[in-house]
């Protein structure tokens, strides 16, 4: 079920929020639950036993670690944790893959093949070990003690607003909110507010450049001219970010209306002047979870400059890789990767010299050539699109005449590079924030209105509505 | 700020979101759509079912078509993207320049996309042409008509994404290569661009897919004077006995328009509505089959084969009999098509441009081999 389906908008939310809203207080983390639950296997119906199942063992493997004095044996409990959660994501996402290329090596060699049935991968599984890594992995750190219910663990794990497609929302973030958490009025309403923002973004917009996406990138190449291609790839870039934005404003938006706060995961990432700003910006919470959880570990920034450059790429490769188990994903986290190592060796001193809008163009070209590596899973269709996108060949573009398209390509473009504007970033907070007015509150009640009515009546009438995050 | 302001704007909000549900569970303000609706069956719950993810697949389908006032939040929705975007939400609607509606079928056979090539071309002429002097050999005629395309009458409408066109389309070939053989040939479409700048009323609407009342009236009519040529027979004259003129659209003039599902209307030209009547007293009686598409439709429906084609019948696309039987086979497909031609004098095909790929549509092929076949 996703957010922008009616099933999920016309259905199971408002009789969610009735029912949840007319429980006492003390039964709406069960209500969350049980609703999670139904939420989840509705997409997963067979996986949901197997996410419940290892939930509640992870629960008691990381109490164990707790209580444990041992720090050998504390160890274990860890590794058992991290072992369990990780094997999951390498068996559920990865062995497909795997077996796919071993198979291609054996092919080459003239030998036979493993015999193997495709696994289906289980929707929001990336997610889902993320999350349990940081709960184990913070209470192992003592930055919070373990809760002390199971079902308070599982409902952590499995709250439907952000298991599918995140925010990563780490453990010690969250904590204290499962227990106690804000109920101010004002609050729901930003949540709800919030939510109509990213479903718009979603329906409205993600949705739209889509379509135009899958025309552009989806010629064949020898068909599509430079201009062609890059427009292409510029309505991927937006469709990605309002499809992946909208999303988390959707997720933090409902949070918001239970009273749970969960971070942010964008903030206007096309404005970065370098790489290393994109991932400040975009996806934040896998960013700082990359960070926290793997390239500090890996020893951070206090060890030599080489090692820092092979830490780093090292730490991109396993991002692309997570968002997907193809060689594209592997590529595209390489990309970056050697973009980062190259701006901490001389690219960043090149863009102070080159001054902000140069460094703001070069960053968001290297972002979409970035683009065309992770939208294109044929490694061989990579390289032409992006021939194609710096060959300087004629070609038209009169078959996007709509005007649909261009108006919503504008809309994504003004949307993106607004903050640039002076002035640009205050509204924009008092914006997604509005202080506690009743102007401010007729405000948010009247666009979250009209948002929700045309962003359902476009998906009553639209049967293109896929979610793009769905798959990592 | 009050809180009790805010309670109710979340009431009214959480309700504006049950309100769909709660109208579906009590069947309130249910009204059709119009166009093609597939209709998706209420899933049984089974455990097999919800385990394979059938049940939720289903669920989702049948849930997304049958919520309460979804009719309404659709026709809001065709509503303000058309009039924003012109966009069409109908499936192959294609909006042209100026507001004018089309069909994607019909400009893309008008720019030739579905050419169906030399060798066809020349090998259905042919075919006809055999069958045409097959049935003369019988003392019968065969007519061919070609109804006007919109592609080609409002071809400098047609959006620059369609473009580039082929150099060759089924219309202006297969015309050529009639002409050549010598099929006996009326181009309505011609005659309709031969008339655009001087017609006094609309010959094709703007919101619809077929001739308006009028236009087909007229062609009718030179049907009628054709035929009258052709056999030197006096057949009924057609009457135009009153002409009402409407800037709203009846009958089938803004079809494609009724299709987008709107709230509000098109702008439209003023369009004139014949009356017509059949002169029949004193004149000779000819009985003529048609096999067509829908521009038969409504000539049909004026009463054209009843009153001067001796009560024929009309084959909709050479299968389906009209009026249908009372007894005996509705459809054309096990029938010894020989056998029928043998009560008619003549027989009429006609297709509008966008159906030329299929003409006519196998019963010509199975007309001739029934008819060779009793020789």
């Amino acid at each position: 079920m996703v957010f922008s389906s009616i099933t999920f908008l016309l259905y199971f939310l408002p009789l969610f929020l009735w029912v949840y809203h007319l429980s006492g207080r003390r039964y709406r983390n069960i209500v969350l639950l049980l609703s999670s639950i139904v939420f989840y296997a509705w997409g997963a119906p067979r996986f949901v036993f197997i996410l419940l199942a290892s939930t509640i063992l992870d629960f008691y493997l990381v109490q164990w670690m707790h209580r444990s004095a041992n720090r050998r044996r504390k160890k274990l409990w860890l590794a058992l944790s991290v072992g369990m959660n990780v094997g999951l994501l390498a068996f559920f996402k990865y062995a497909n893959f795997f077996v796919d290329n071993v198979n291609a090596c054996l092919a080459g060699l003239g030998a036979g093949h493993i015999a193997w049935v495709d696994i289906a991968l289980p929707i929001g599984i990336s997610f889902y070990t993320f999350q349990t890594l940081t709960y184990s992995i913070d209470v192992y750190r003592g930055l919070h003690p373990p809760l002390r219910k199971a079902s308070d663990y599982v409902l952590y794990i499995i709250m439907f607003p952000q298991l599918i497609a995140g925010p990563i929302v780490r453990f010690h973030e969250i904590a204290g909110q499962i227990e106690m958490r804000d109920d101010a009025l004002f609050l729901k309403l930003q949540g709800m507010y919030r939510f109509a923002i990213g479903l718009a973004k979603k329906v409205l917009i993600a949705n739209v450049m889509g379509q135009m996406a899958d025309q552009l990138i989806g010629m064949p190449p020898e068909e599509v001219g430079m201009a062609a291609a890059w427009l292409g790839i510029l309505a991927y870039a937006f469709q990605i970010y309002f499809d992946f934005s909208g999303y988390s404003d959707m997720a933090i938006g409902l949070g918001l209306v239970m009273g749970f706060r969960f971070p942010e995961n964008f903030n206007n990432p096309y404005t970065a002047r370098s790489i290393t700003e994109f991932w400040r910006r975009w996806h934040i919470t896998l960013g700082t979870w990359m960070r926290d959880y793997l390239y500090i570990p890996l020893g951070g920034n206090r060890v030599s400059a080489r090692r820092i450059y092979l830490n780093l790429w090292v730490v991109f490769l396993l991002s692309g890789l997570w968002h997907g188990a193809a060689w594209n994903f592997v590529l595209w986290g390489a990309y970056h990767g050697l973009f980062l190592v190259a701006e901490r060796w001389f690219l960043l001193d090149f863009y102070k010299k080159i001054g902000q809008w140069a460094s703001l163009a070069a960053t968001f070209m290297i972002t979409l050539v970035g683009w065309a590596i992770f939208r294109i899973e044929s490694l061989g269709h990579i390289g032409a699109y992006i021939w194609n996108m710096f060959s300087f060949k004629p070609g038209h573009i009169a078959a996007f005449d709509s005007l649909e398209l261009w108006a919503v390509l504008g809309v994504a473009a003004f949307f993106s590079f607004f903050v640039l504007l002076p002035g640009g970033q205050r509204v924009q907070e008092r914006f997604y924030t509005p202080g506690h007015t009743v102007k401010n509150c007729w405000g948010m009640f009247l666009l979250t209105l009209v948002l929700l009515v045309l962003s359902i009546g476009s998906i009553s009438t639209s049967a293109f509505n896929p979610f793009i995050y769905f798959r990592f | 700020m009050k809180n009790s302001i805010l309670k109710y704007q979340l009431i009214f909000l959480a309700l504006l979101l049950a309100i769909p549900a709660v109208f579906r569970v009590f069947h309130l303000a249910a009204s059709p759509l119009n166009g093609y609706k597939e209709a998706y069956e209420k899933p049984p719950l089974t455990w097999a079912g919800w385990l394979d993810g059938s049940f939720q697949v289903r669920a989702e389908n049948y849930a997304s078509q049958e919520f309460g006032l979804r009719s309404q939040i659709i026709r809001f929705n065709n509503e303000w993207q058309y009039r924003l975007y012109r966009k069409a939400n109908a499936s192959d609607v294609v909006v042209m320049k100026h507001g004018y509606l089309n069909s994607r079928v019909y400009i893309e056979s008008f720019l030739g996309k579905n050419y169906i090539g030399d060798a066809d071309v020349e090998k259905r002429a042919s075919r006809l042409f055999a069958l045409q002097q097959r049935l003369k050999s019988i003392n019968k005629e065969l007519i061919v008509i070609i109804a006007p395309g919109k592609a080609s009458y409002y071809s400098e409408y047609i959006p620059a994404r369609y473009f580039p066109a082929n150099s060759k389309n089924n219309y202006r070939e297969l015309r050529k290569a009639y002409l050549a053989h010598g099929v006996q040939l009326l181009d309505f479409n011609q005659l309709f661009l031969g008339m655009k700048d001087t017609s006094r009323y609309v010959l094709y609407p703007k919101t619809g897919i077929h001739w308006s009342e009028y236009g087909q009236a007229l062609m009718a009519d030179t049907l009628i004077s054709y035929v009258e040529q052709l056999t030197g027979k006096d057949l009924p004259d057609l009457k135009i006995t009153h002409l009402e003129l409407s800037p709203v659209p009846k009958g089938t003039d803004d079809d494609i328009e009724k299709g987008l599902n709107l709230l509000c209307r098109i702008p439209n030209d003023t369009l004139a509505y014949p009356s017509v009547a059949f002169d029949t007293v004193g004149k000779d009686r000819l009985r003529l089959l048609v096999v067509g598409d829908s521009f038969y439709w409504q000539m049909y429906g004026m009463g054209l084969s009843r009153e001067a084609f001796g009560d024929g019948q009309f084959l909709y696309y050479g299968r389906e009999i009209n009026p249908r039987p009372t007894v005996g086979p509705v459809e054309t497909t096990d029938m010894d098509l020989a056998a029928l031609m043998g009560s008619y004098d003549g027989l009429v095909l006609m297709a509008t441009e966008s159906n030329l790929a299929d003409f006519a549509w196998g019963f010509d092929r199975r007309l001739l081999e029934a008819l060779q076949a009793g020789e």
